[in-house]
């Protein structure tokens, strides 16, 4: 509970912070709109006042009518432009795209470490969506805020009427109180429930309707299975549903009877008042139109309630995900000039996995040097690269040349074995953000045998918004110009030409070994092609350093690297 | 008059398409939502005749009468309440799956377009659009209850001449307001599929700047800068047209407030004119004004609600036009059965075959595959290799009768078994992964076991092949490329066929695996047609047929030893040319 409130003090904060204006504005006109019945209730009351006592003129009479028509008007017409104009046309999309972009930049600080986190699975997509909630909740804050004092100002009207009034008043509001309060609790027991078979549902439906994921169910033929599957989530899901209802019908009866009786009390006592002549017929009206109002009004204060609870379900996913900390990079700082890395007593163990994927590595890799690292699936080739690129952290000392945590990857590039190409221009997919001259970019892509791109490198890739398509062997070129041309000292390069024809990677390899040329090179490979021209060679086997040394020096050891050789060799004799 | 006469055809349009595309169940929902509807309606024009009455001469009884027409309509408010919940939760869900029905007859080549992507995204979601629907009904059925209701109230008390000015009003007033409302809604929509289309621009964006997959680029190449830009570009530029329409929305809809203002007053100063002519009692003018505020508030919102009906139907428009999308059926099989009993002159079953096959993909001018002309033989084992953007990727789709050739035809025996290079990763159990839901014995999975390799993952397990995969589960463990590669090898030798097309089969194993798998393969399918689809040509080399591409056209057929004696051959150039990587320099 105290977290919820914590939540909720949070939220109007982040408001206020991101968008000052457009959250005053809405606090004034809520208040206004929260003001505006009350004000038409007095006039009301005075319009059948005059009415019912015959006096004043029928041009005064038709005045006060004409009146109270004005303000019912401007309340309806400050309602709509409000709510159907300005709020969301203006402030919540000013307010999505303010929280949008900060949370961006909030994922911007996290490392694949962080990514890793079993809470973090899905949470980013979550914490995304529920961000944009962040302006509902103050919203809500606000109106229930508003209602309050619309509730008390109807109060005080009935007060100066007749006080006993009140006690039937009370006995109407505390059922549906109770009732909300019910349904607010199983509603957020099922929101938690439900969002995993939701998830589920939805991973489905993409695999079904994605070419990218079709073509494979078509051949396989497998679609009624995977439909068969989305059923079972989706079923599971509405059964949940469909039990929360049925309770719900009986609960919400029961207390709405309760609820009835309080009123029908409040309008019986009102009824005797006015046989006996207690009251005023004026009065009596009155008290009867403010009766509906404040009904509405309540009710409206409980629905608002059951969307905060709503809400603040659906914005703690946020929350969580801000709260996260995210750990320093822990680094040393190396006082040889010449040695890039210096890794020792370096583990690592994935969150949730049992065997850690790396044990005890110790290893020196000097400034300028082009070291390989191979070792067969699983033997944690790839943690190692991730670790000397600063995306995990391992325990162990990492010592590197330079210390600053910040501009760790600045002079570092990494070629990734699951690269992406993004849906903007070819051009931009070299660059991302860096700066590259155009005739590098041009003089890149003759060199990496993508000459058909150099007239279309403004085109955009990809079918999903109208592009171009290109082939995976393509992509990977373009993924390998990205992680050359930016300027780096080290170039960390995992599986750098897995699906590039044998005469292109012949070409790469050469383009590499020019551009290695004063560089720290780390290279992760099943291909032992290009890593026989490395200086060091470090084979790994189940998260240890099995072998080290030169090509020259492993094959003549015997051991597994020249086994994994004379096996790769062996297929082009 | 015209207007009006447009607006009823149309609503008789969507009323049309409702009940042609809607089960019993939508009509069984429309009709009890009409019923209660009208039940609550009634209910309060009792309450307001009570309401009269409470202040004409107050009695106990009436507060009686009262309170069960009270109860009567809160009981009936709330289980319609139920109902209609209960209703969406299972029309979501049947609209869902006939999506996916739908979707699932749909030729691959569709899927890839952006139309399919923009009407999906559209349609997926029918229960915002069924209740404003729904909604929409309700509203006029109270409009018009109340309207009745208040012709019932003063009938017998007013003179002729009254009735007349009070139904002229009508007849002026609800004209100007559905035209107005007719206009807005026809913006709605368009507007709405734009901002749809819009959306997703910079939900891609999203998409990159915030999940776990680019994380490694976004860190490296430290583009957050450049992303955000874009985002801020599509987000402004989605919400530009939004707002433009936002305007004039807002101007329509202060011309009908005003409308309504201005007709409220009417209305009240008109039924204070009757009870000062003594037409009417306090009492029913009291119950007067809070009934029309009450009446005029249903009926208009009811008219604003139009754009909802024409919303409805232009939803129904795009979801009839996506049910009457072109199907496989309709355009014919992407094959041509071939006759088993056809034996080739060389005594050998053919299984798979090309004919002239010529392949551009839609509304592109480029030719990718130029008149291939193909057989593939029962139990051969080919391969398809050749440069980047040969046409080999496509080959192997129209072969897997993913795509329709533009020209030739491709016949086959059975639909051939395909491993994609990027192959799906279900979030489902290593057994529905591998067998999706297919039976089979324990004898041929320890078969399957042991080629693939999937072995050591099972024992690894503590569930064995009941272990969920992936994150989206609950418990779910996450496996690593190799590892996933091993379980798509073990599901495609699963599935029973004649022909197996590999794309790539190895590309995340380690040498010595990739060795022991090629060889595996090709044993466990001894009597089967294999096509490989690879550039590790050292592999290869022992197939019966290689088949060179070159720019979309067949460049060279043979075996390793054949194409190697061609001089100045693709595939000599290739093979030498990565064989030169391992000579052994010591």
């Amino acid at each position: 509970m105290k977290m919820k409130h914590n939540m909720i003090g949070r939220c109007v904060k982040i408001c206020f912070q991101t968008c000052l204006i457009d959250s005053l504005i809405l606090m004034f006109v809520t208040l206004l709109l929260g003001i505006l019945p009350l004000f038409s209730i007095l006039v009301y009351n005075e319009m059948i006042a005059k009415i019912s006592t015959y006096s004043g003129e029928m041009n005064q009479i038709a005045l006060s009518i004409v009146f109270y028509c004005i303000i019912v008007f401007v309340q309806n017409s400050v309602y709509n432009l409000y709510h159907h104009y300005y709020l969301n046309f203006h402030s919540l999309l000013h307010f999505e795209k303010k929280i949008r972009a900060d949370f961006y930049k909030r994922c911007n600080g996290f490392r694949l470490q962080e990514y890793l986190l079993p809470e973090m699975v899905n949470g980013t997509k979550r914490a995304q969506f529920a961000s944009i909630n962040i302006f509902r909740v103050y919203q809500i804050v606000v109106e229930i805020g508003v209602a309050i004092v619309g509730i008390v100002g109807i109060m005080g009207i009935i007060i100066t009427i007749e006080k006993r009034l009140l006690f039937f008043l009370c006995f109407s509001i505390l059922p549906p109180i109770f009732d909300t309060m019910y349904q607010v609790l199983q509603r957020k027991h099922l929101l938690y429930q439900n969002t995993q078979s939701q998830k589920e549902a939805e991973e489905y439906v993409k695999f079904l309707t994605q070419p990218e994921h079709r073509k494979e169910i078509d051949v396989m033929d497998s679609f009624s299975f995977l439909l068969s599957k989305w059923k079972e989530a989706k079923e599971c899901f509405i059964l949940r549903e469909k039990n929360v209802l049925k309770k719900q019908v009986v609960v919400s009866s029961l207390f709405q009877v309760l609820q009835l009786i309080g009123k029908i009390g409040a309008y019986a006592s009102t009824t005797i008042l006015f046989i006996n002549s207690q009251i005023t017929l004026a009065q009596y009206s009155v008290t009867i139109y403010t009766f509906t109002q404040i009904t509405t009004q309540f009710q409206n204060l409980f629905s608002l309630f059951g969307h905060l609870t709503d809400f603040s379900v659906m914005v703690e996913p946020y929350f969580r995900f801000v709260d996260k900390e995210v750990a320093d990079l822990q680094l040393e700082k190396e006082t040889n000039d010449d040695i890039e890395f210096k890794l020792s007593n370096i583990s690592y163990t994935y969150p949730e996995a049992k065997e850690p994927a790396l044990k005890n590595i110790n290893l020196t890799i000097k400034k300028g040097s082009f070291v390989s690292i191979v070792g067969s699936n699983g033997s944690g080739k790839t943690t190692l690269s991730k670790i000397l690129l600063g995306f995990l952290s391992p325990t162990g000392t990492l010592c590197v040349n330079k210390k600053e945590n910040s501009s760790y990857l600045k002079d570092k590039s990494y070629i990734p074995q699951q690269f992406h190409c993004f849906a903007v221009s070819i051009k931009d997919n070299i660059q991302l953000g860096q700066e590259v001259e155009d005739k590098k970019i041009e003089d890149g892509l003759v060199q990496i045998g993508l000459e058909e791109l150099v007239e279309l490198k403004n085109e955009r890739y990809g079918l999903e918004f109208g592009g171009m398509e290109l082939s995976g062997g393509q992509k990977q070129c373009l993924a390998i110009l990205r992680g050359i041309l930016k300027e780096s000292s080290v170039l960390v390069l995992d599986e750098p030409t897995s699906a590039i024809d044998p005469l292109q990677e012949s070409e790469i390899y050469r383009l590499l070994l020019e551009v290695f040329q004063g560089k720290t090179v780390v290279m992760v490979s099943h291909r032992l092609s290009l890593t026989q021209k490395s200086d060091v060679i470090v084979v790994l086997e189940d998260g240890e350093v099995k072998e080290i040394g030169n090509h020259s020096q492993l094959m003549k050891l015997q051991g597994e690297y020249a086994n994994m050789w004379s096996r790769q060799a062996e297929v082009y004799q | 008059m015209q207007q009006v006469k447009a607006c009823c055809m149309k609503i008789n349009n969507v009323w049309g398409y409702t009940f042609k595309r809607m089960g019993d169940k939508m009509k069984k929902a429309l009709l009890l939502c009409c019923v209660a509807t009208t039940f609550i309606g009634v209910g309060n024009l009792v309450a307001t005749i009570c309401l009269k009455h409470l202040i004409d001469n107050p009695s106990i009884r009436t507060v009686i009468i009262l309170a069960i027409v009270w109860i009567g309509t809160a009981f009936v408010g709330i289980l319609k309440h139920n109902y209609i919940s209960k209703y969406y939760l299972l029309s979501t869900y049947h609209h869902q799956m006939w999506l996916l029905q739908k979707i699932s007859h749909l030729p691959f080549s569709v899927l890839e377009t952006k139309e399919y992507r923009d009407d999906f995204n559209r349609i997926k979601d029918n229960k915002k659009i069924e209740e404003s629907f729904l909604q929409f009904v309700e509203k006029i059925i109270l409009g018009t209850i109340g309207v009745i209701g208040l012709y019932l109230l003063i009938f017998g008390k007013v003179s002729y001449q009254y009735l007349i000015i009070l139904t002229s009003s009508f007849v002026i007033v609800l004209p100007i307001c559905i035209g107005l409302n007719r206009r807005l809604s026809a913006l709605m929509y368009d507007y709405w599929q734009r901002y749809m289309n819009n959306t997703r621009k910079y939900q891609y964006i999203s998409e990159v700047l915030s999940s776990k997959d680019y994380i490694e680029e976004k860190k490296v190449f430290d583009f957050l800068p450049f992303f955000l830009e874009q985002f801020h570009l599509e987000f402004d530029c989605a919400t530009k047209s939004n707002q433009a329409l936002g305007r004039k929305r807002i101007t329509l809809e202060l011309c009908s407030d005003i409308v309504v203002f201005l007709y409220t007053m009417f209305l009240f100063l008109l039924f204070y004119y009757g009870y000062w002519s003594n037409q009417f009692t306090i009492g029913l003018l009291i119950s007067l004004f809070a009934y029309s505020v009450t009446m005029i508030a249903q009926l208009f919102d009811g008219i604003k609600c139009i754009e909802h009906v024409i919303q409805y139907q232009k939803f129904c428009n795009d979801y009839q036009r996506f049910l009457q999308m072109e199907e496989k059926n309709a355009i014919g099989e992407p094959f041509n059965k071939i006759n088993r009993n056809k034996v080739d002159i060389q005594e050998q079953k053919e299984v798979l075959s090309a004919s002239n096959v010529s392949f551009s993909y839609p509304n592109k001018e480029k030719e990718i595959l130029h008149q291939i002309s193909f057989s593939f033989k029962q139990g051969k084992k080919y391969a398809i290799v050749g440069a980047n953007g040969a046409g080999k990727t496509t080959f192997a789709k129209i072969l897997a009768g993913l795509y329709r050739a533009s020209t030739g035809e491709v016949d086959y025996v059975e639909q051939p078994v395909v491993l994609f290079q990027d192959f799906n990763r279900y979030p489902m159990t290593i057994k529905d992964n591998i067998m999706l839901g297919s039976e089979g014995d324990r004898e041929k999975l320890s078969i399957i076991e042991q080629i693939s390799g999937i072995e050591k993952i099972i024992k690894k397990m503590d569930k064995g092949y009941d272990t969920e995969l992936t994150n989206v589960k609950e418990k779910g463990v996450e496996v690593s490329g190799g590892e996933w590669q091993r379980i798509a090898l073990a599901r495609t030798l699963w599935k029973d066929g004649e022909v197996y097309i590999l794309d790539e089969p190895t590309a995340s194993l380690d040498p010595l695996e990739e060795i022991r798998i090629f060889q595996a393969y090709n044993k466990a399918l001894e009597d089967k047609t294999v096509i490989y689809i690879t550039h590790r040509l050292g592999f290869v080399k022992n197939v019966d047929h290689i088949i060179v591409l070159e720019d979309g056209r067949i460049a060279e057929v043979g075996n390793h030893n054949q194409l190697c004696n061609i001089k100045d051959g693709i595939y000599k150039k290739m093979f030498e040319e990565q064989r030169g990587w391992y000579e052994n320099e010591t």
